[in-house]
């Protein structure tokens, strides 16, 4: 993952609460907003925000494409499937579409809504370590086992991610994943390595926690 | 695919937090009880969690569609760790994906924990306790469970947006819609996530058993070799129990050797005559084949190398494989 958080930039230079306060406000006026014009503009401000830091913008793209993707479906669905007056015809042999006004007013505001909240929480999360957001999530109350199991996840993602990638090389070279039926029965057998080595990676985490006084 | 930020209108995404709390907050119990008898169960939920969080974001090939998905991973949670503690892990994964990757969003949070977390955790392991309790083989309910909780997260997602966009059109009419437009994708998708779910359980009951005894995924194997055991010794009570055919009449059950070869034997005018050595019978020839069979076998372990092994000292081949040396063994020399 893009650890570009843990540099100096002018994003994270005013420290957490003024960032998670301009994060909130911006995810609140997007969601109150009935026109799709301010969640819009503040998406845009907040990608300006992020690009700004440092972030490359085929990183920020790649992690936008998902919720864009999602907001598009909706924005098709309450054009195509939502009456009101026509707007736009379109045929395709002999399928014929028509998209109403009220569906795309009410398409677009969903569309702008979700790059309003997608961009806001990658400025977030791309401007802030996790440590500090935990930290702040303890001051705020949520249950310390639940934070506790958030970060003993976070932390071994990342390692587990390096061991699932190394057996799937070891595979690729012993002819795993050849083929679509041979690649399902790769991927079977490298999740279940990944479980293996877990369970066995939790029982040393327990011992050196014990040992180390932590339960 | 979780649901955007922004799409959920605003009382529709807090009666979702609503909904699905509870059950978070019955995993966090879960979990916390479970730590005060075992206190590694919290490392062990973690790693799990990360191991379910690193399987559902490798790539899959879907073919219908020519692209890679993913899967989602709770019917595989579910089963090891049951639907509370999945619902748990469920909510860990999605808040990581919705703050670092953007998947989903933090309004919509409640949502994608009731349709993934809650309705996919409970049909995978419904899926799959419910193919274990009528004997299916491990494999197939494996397979169940992680095709089961991948439709039913995809249609509980088609519930909660049909919910929030239908505005005044009709809710099952959009509920279908999105449902159909998800059928491309999420149908063979649901397909692969079983046959890959199914192949990690198999994998671990082959090489790990003993990881599925400890999660109670599959009872001890005491507890089966013993069921077994309790099957074998039901069936031979049984097999006591019935009259026997002895019993019954002299006639009633003949041997094998009066049935039919005495029976040849006659019809070809050689009938059977009696035996030269007929003083013994019942229990006390019985124990005559048996003493017989002993000191048969006894003599024949005894001497069976001077029977059927040949002696290497004498052979031509070994003298033209090694001329010159000495193939004497000690052991045979004494």
């Amino acid at each position: 993952m893009h650890h570009l958080n843990e540099r100096h930039n002018i994003v994270a230079g005013p420290g957490i609460y003024p960032r998670l306060a301009l994060v909130g406000t911006g995810l609140l006026a997007g969601l109150a907003s009935s026109s799709p014009w301010l969640p819009a503009i503040i998406g845009f401000m907040a990608v300006g925000l992020i690009l700004r830091a440092g972030v490359r913008p085929s990183s920020l793209a790649m992690r936008l494409t998902a919720p864009l993707f999602m907001g598009l479906t909706a924005l098709l669905a309450s054009l195509f499937l939502i009456d009101g007056a026509p707007a736009l015809h379109l045929h395709f042999g002999w399928i014929n579409m028509v998209g109403s006004e009220e569906g795309l007013a009410k398409g677009s505001l969903v569309f702008a809504r979700v790059f309003n909240g997608a961009a806001l929480v990658l400025l977030l999360s791309m401007t802030t370590p996790v440590t500090e957001l935990l930290a702040v999530a303890r001051r705020m109350r949520i249950s310390p086992l639940f934070l506790e199991l958030l970060s003993l996840v976070y932390r071994y993602i990342f390692v587990l991610a390096e061991e699932a990638t190394s057996v799937m090389s070891a595979q690729k070279i012993r002819l795993g994943y050849h083929g679509f039926v041979s690649g399902l029965g790769s991927f079977g057998v490298l999740s279940g390595m990944v479980f293996v080595r877990s369970y066995d990676r939790a029982e040393r985490v327990a011992t050196a926690m014990k040992a180390r006084g932590l339960m | 695919m979780h649901i955007a930020e922004g799409i959920l209108p605003a009382p529709w995404a807090a009666a979702c937090f609503v909904a699905s709390a509870p059950f978070v907050y019955a995993g966090l119990r879960r979990v916390r009880t479970v730590s005060q008898e075992v206190p590694s169960f919290k490392a062990l939920v973690g790693l799990m969690g990360a191991a379910v969080f690193v399987i559902s974001v490798m790539p899959i090939p879907v073919p219908t569609v020519g692209t890679c998905s993913h899967p989602a991973g709770t019917g595989m949670a579910a089963i090891l760790v049951g639907p509370l503690v999945s619902v748990l892990l469920s909510t860990i994964a999605l808040v990581i994906q919705t703050i670092f990757l953007a998947h989903g969003g933090i309004t919509t949070l409640g949502a994608n924990i009731l349709s993934m977390g809650v309705i996919g955790s409970f049909a995978g392991y419904a899926a799959f306790r419910g193919l274990r309790a009528v004997n299916a083989p491990f494999w197939l309910a494996a397979f169940a469970a992680g095709m089961a909780s991948d439709w039913a997260t995809y249609t509980g997602t088609s519930f909660i947006m049909a919910v929030g966009l239908h505005g005044d059109g009709s809710l099952w009419g959009l509920f279908g819609a999105i449902l159909l437009a998800f059928v491309p994708t999420q149908l063979p998708l649901g397909i692969l996530e079983g046959v890959i779910t199914a192949g990690m359980a198999g994998y671990v009951l082959k090489n790990r058993p003993d990881i599925l005894q400890q999660l109670r995924v599959i009872p001890p194997a005491l507890a089966k070799a013993a069921s077994g055991m309790a099957g074998v010794a039901g069936a031979l009570a049984l097999i006591l129990a019935l009259p026997s055919p002895v019993a019954a009449g002299e006639k009633s059950w003949e041997g094998v050797d009066a049935a039919v070869v005495g029976k040849i034997a006659e019809q070809h005018g050689r009938p059977p005559v009696e035996t030269v050595f007929n003083s013994i019978s019942g229990d006390a020839l019985l124990f005559a084949f048996a003493l017989g069979g002993a000191v048969g076998g006894f003599i024949l372990g005894y001497l069976w190398r001077g029977f059927f092994q040949h002696d290497s000292t004498t052979s031509p081949l070994n003298e033209n494989l090694e001329p010159g040396k000495s193939h004497a063994s000690p052991q045979r020399t004494t």
